[in-house]
């Protein structure tokens, strides 16, 4: 955790902790809540305006994992997030250590076009790609949707990374080499630690964008192989072709938002791991 | 779009720190082992997104240049610049390009102020600092069209909690201009804020991470208020921070498209710059035209980034500000 | 119609009448609906031309006046066929423009406002000429490149055999596309007492406009005379240079 002055813990301090995380918590979860209880409405009774359900049922619970289509979505999201999250800030380390330490040729116009690529409006990229994949047999596959998840969230990882890489000081890697470690070692014993902030915010970002995309999942799918939840809800449907299911969206949504609770939950002590004092001084 | 160096920054790796071993006329052998780890390093993440997006994003601006409507197919022809010329002359694309600018500015103006308080909150909360942090970043993870349909719904009078708030009988989003077509915005901007804010917390956290807490008690000891703490302090060592946050989350914020296709489809004005190219792509199969609005958002988004980059000298890297 | 219903609203009964009024393709047919109606036409049979002319005018005036008028859902302007049935299920309406879907829907959802329901042929425009109800449906088709003809072939004269349209039509609404089940009493007793009135109707039902620009031509539609309460002649002019252009694919659409 930070170093953080804990002494002045005082009772008003904490009251006033406690109603400014009620009021925060409140206005970020409402709308969840709200979509939970349009989950757990009857059906007849989700037109009725009420913030709580009348009605509760489990109903739409039980349809959306009836058939495999949700679940197997579920598996598909899972794997390709982590999948493309792992890789996503494997190969952004590596390029941002390279854009914040080394000196070489062409680092501007990388740069420049690692910006470039994350600026395009994916919608029109989707019907070119969809022809692209189609040809090369990556429609419909997990490698399919990772390598358009890792193109477009490596801009943000690299910018994030080389922020936290340039942070590091020099003198550590040079003391590291100096006690005899080589260039990888110094790395991962010495800098990723000391990255590890920037690591898991990367990380946080990449899966979320995985998580939820819409556009690409719904483009470059189209059977349980491969197709993410945002795409199998898509296909939902209600009792006839003019019936918004939105008691299983509502299900689906809050049932997918889980995983991420947990991911985040998981994840946020290491956020603010800030700079240990004392590594630098001296 | 060729960046100069000095602009982003990454030419100027801190010269105080490095040692200097290399002699100033030809390259040493350490400089050019660095110059191909240096490639090494990049070239997977290069190669990834090049091949990805330089065949889509060629073949879009291919067939801008032509009149190519997948309902006429026989009518396919090169025509150069008349695309462009046609759509830049239209109403419907400077009203949805003022729509989508309004939309974005306001939003990112409000997402950043509250941005800052929350990655405050997430850093510096005494009570339950694990469950505020989840909180806070829950609304970022859950799919954007399904927190659009619960906004939807929540608004629809008679199905949702936030119409109970409103005079019966007014149906904020199907109202007409000029005055209730500002509270569909809001409502629009609304739902963006309540999504994205979490994403510019994050990126200030990070930055917010990395201002010394040594530096925060000295000025405090110093007898800083929390107001000068948080301006000549925090602000200008995040500032490299701010800007990389404004920048992603503006260039997003442009291209904004779930939200508004769930709440009104577009419907009285309301569509952005996305939404009318995704109508004349893919709704109204115009191949022509929708990749010249793509091509248009596109150069009005790299003028964005460009106006950040070289105005505001946004760097990837932080500024060495005061440090040391 | 809309007399029955102002009547109503003076009684304070409930008093509205659901239609789809959001803007997507349901105004379209509905804004079609109404210009058949009234004996006019929105595109040449060619799809060539932009007709309108007088009957556009009075179908489209008709439109502006139920949105205006007392009988109109607040919520018009956002309703599609789906909205409109969870209002009428919700007891505050009177009267619902919809595709019989909404009939085991109610059923399932609320048997006693359902044994109320009753049904009509689709209103007129003009008393004199018979209405145009609205024909939607599905298409089935093989693809020519497809490497399973024959089975798809056979999938397809299974899903629509005797059996599943009349599961469809009980269960969903969906009207048969088979003549002979429209008199059989199984269908009929059911639950779908209205066979009838759907067969007739469908006889009589009105096409939307024929052209390879129709979702250009169906925007245009949607973007002219939203929201349904500016709907009336004056926005003719517009909507037929929008139409115009449409047809040709000229420039953008909304």
């Amino acid at each position: 955790m930070s170093t953080q002055t804990t002494s002045t813990r005082t009772p008003a301090k904490v009251a006033s902790w406690t109603v400014t995380n009620t009021i925060v918590i409140i206005v970020a979860l409402v709308p969840v809540l709200w979509l939970a209880s349009l989950s757990f409405k009857d059906p007849s009774t989700i037109a009725d305006g009420s913030f709580l359900p009348h009605r509760w049922t489990l109903a739409n619970y039980r349809g959306i994992f009836q058939t495999s289509l949700f679940t197997r979505a579920l598996v598909n999201s899972i794997g390709i997030a982590l999948i493309a999250t792992v890789l996503a800030v494997v190969v952004g380390s590596m390029a941002a250590y390279a854009v914040a330490r080394l000196r070489f040729p062409g680092k501007q116009v990388l740069v420049a076009v690692t910006l470039l690529i994350a600026m395009f409006p994916a919608i029109s990229l989707v019907s070119p790609l969809f022809n692209l994949w189609r040809q090369l047999g990556l429609f419909d596959t997990w490698p399919g949707l990772i390598i358009p998840y890792l193109t477009f969230s490596l801009p943000l990882a690299i910018y994030t990374l080389s922020a936290f890489f340039r942070e590091i000081p020099w003198e550590l890697e040079r003391a590291a080499q100096v006690d005899g470690a080589t260039p990888m070692q110094a790395f991962l014993q010495v800098i990723a630690p000391l990255a590890a902030p920037g690591m898991v915010t990367t990380a946080i970002l990449v899966f979320i964008f995985c998580w939820t995309d819409f556009v690409f999942a719904i483009s470059l799918t189209s059977t349980g192989a491969s197709q993410t939840v945002p795409a199998a809800i898509a296909f939902f449907s209600g009792a006839s072709q003019f019936q918004t299911p939105i008691g299983s969206i509502a299900a689906a949504g809050v049932v997918i938002t889980i995983p991420i609770i947990l991911f985040v939950f998981f994840f946020q002590r290491r956020i603010v791991a800030g700079l240990t004092s004392g590594a630098v001084k001296g | 779009m060729s960046a100069h160096p000095g602009a982003t920054g990454v030419a100027q790796a801190p010269p105080q720190a490095r040692p200097r071993h290399r002699p100033a006329t030809s390259l040493s052998e350490g400089a050019r082992a660095e110059r191909r780890l240096g490639w090494l390093l990049c070239a997977p993440a290069v190669i990834v997104m090049l091949a990805v997006t330089a065949y889509p994003i060629g073949y879009a601006v291919w067939l801008s240049l032509q009149r190519y409507d997948l309902r006429f197919p026989a009518a396919r022809r090169f025509v150069g610049l008349a695309n462009y010329a046609t759509v830049l002359t239209d109403h419907l694309w400077w009203t949805a390009f003022g729509v989508t600018v309004f939309i974005a500015v306001v939003s990112v103006a409000v997402e950043l102020v509250l941005g800052m308080g929350l990655a405050m909150i997430m850093r510096w909360a005494l009570v339950g600092r694990g469950a505020v942090r989840t909180a806070i970043l829950v609304p970022y993870g859950i799919v954007t069209v399904v927190a659009a349909y619960s906004w939807q719904y929540a608004w629809t009078p008679g199905t949702g909690y936030l119409a109970n708030f409103l005079p019966s009988g007014s149906a904020p989003l199907t109202e007409q201009w000029p005055a209730i077509f500002i509270f569909i915005i809001i409502i629009i901007i609304a739902a963006e804020i309540w999504k994205t804010t979490p994403f510019m917390a994050l990126l200030l956290l990070a930055g917010l991470s990395l201002v010394p807490e040594e530096l925060l008690r000295a000025a405090k000891v110093d007898g800083a208020s929390g107001w000068q703490r948080l301006t000549q302090v925090m602000l200008p060592l995040m500032k490299p921070a701010i800007l990389v946050a404004l920048l992603f989350r503006t260039l997003d914020a442009f291209r904004i498209f779930d939200n508004i296709f769930i709440l009104t489809a577009g419907a009285n004005n309301t569509r952005s710059v996305s939404i009318l190219g995704y109508d004349n792509l893919f709704t109204a199969l115009n191949l022509g035209i929708g990749s010249t609005i793509s091509v248009l958002v596109f150069v009005a988004v790299a003028i964005i980034a460009f106006v950040f980059v070289k105005g505001f000298g946004t760097a990837a890297p932080g500024q060495e500000v005061g440090r040391r | 119609m809309l007399s029955q219903a102002e009547a109503l609203a003076r009684q304070g009964k409930p008093h509205y009448i659901e239609i789809q009024g959001a803007s997507y393709e349901g105004l379209t047919v509905w804004i079609n609906a109404m210009v058949l109606s009234a004996g006019g036409r929105i595109l040449s049979d060619d799809g060539q031309r932009v007709v309108l002319g007088a009957p556009a005018a009075k179908g489209v005036s008709v439109i502006g006046q139920l949105a205006r008028s007392p009988a109109a859902d607040p919520s018009l302007g956002v309703q599609m066929e789906d909205q409109n049935r969870l209002a009428f299920e919700t007891g505050k309406a009177a009267f619902e423009i919809n595709y019989p879907f909404v009939y085991p829907s109610a059923q399932a959802d609320v048997p006693a406002l359902a044994r109320q329901m009753g049904w009509a042929e689709y209103p007129r425009v003009d008393a004199n000429l018979p209405s145009r109800p609205p024909v939607g449906g599905i298409d089935l088709a093989v693809s020519a490149f497809s490497q399973h003809k024959e089975q798809a072939f056979d999938a397809i004269m299974c899903l629509r055999n005797k059996e599943n349209q009349l599961r469809n039509a009980i269960k969903g609404g969906l009207p048969p596309t088979l003549a002979s089940l429209y008199k059989d009493p199984k269908l009929i007793k059911g639950g779908y007492p209205f066979a009838a009135e759907i067969f007739d109707s469908l006889q009589r039902g009105g096409v939307r406009p024929k052209t390879p620009a129709y979702q250009s031509v169906s925007v245009a539609l949607q973007n002219t005379l939203y929201p349904p309460s500016v709907a009336g002649p004056g926005r003719l002019g517009q909507l037929r240079s929008q139409l115009q252009d449409a047809i040709e694919s000229k420039g953008l659409i909304p």
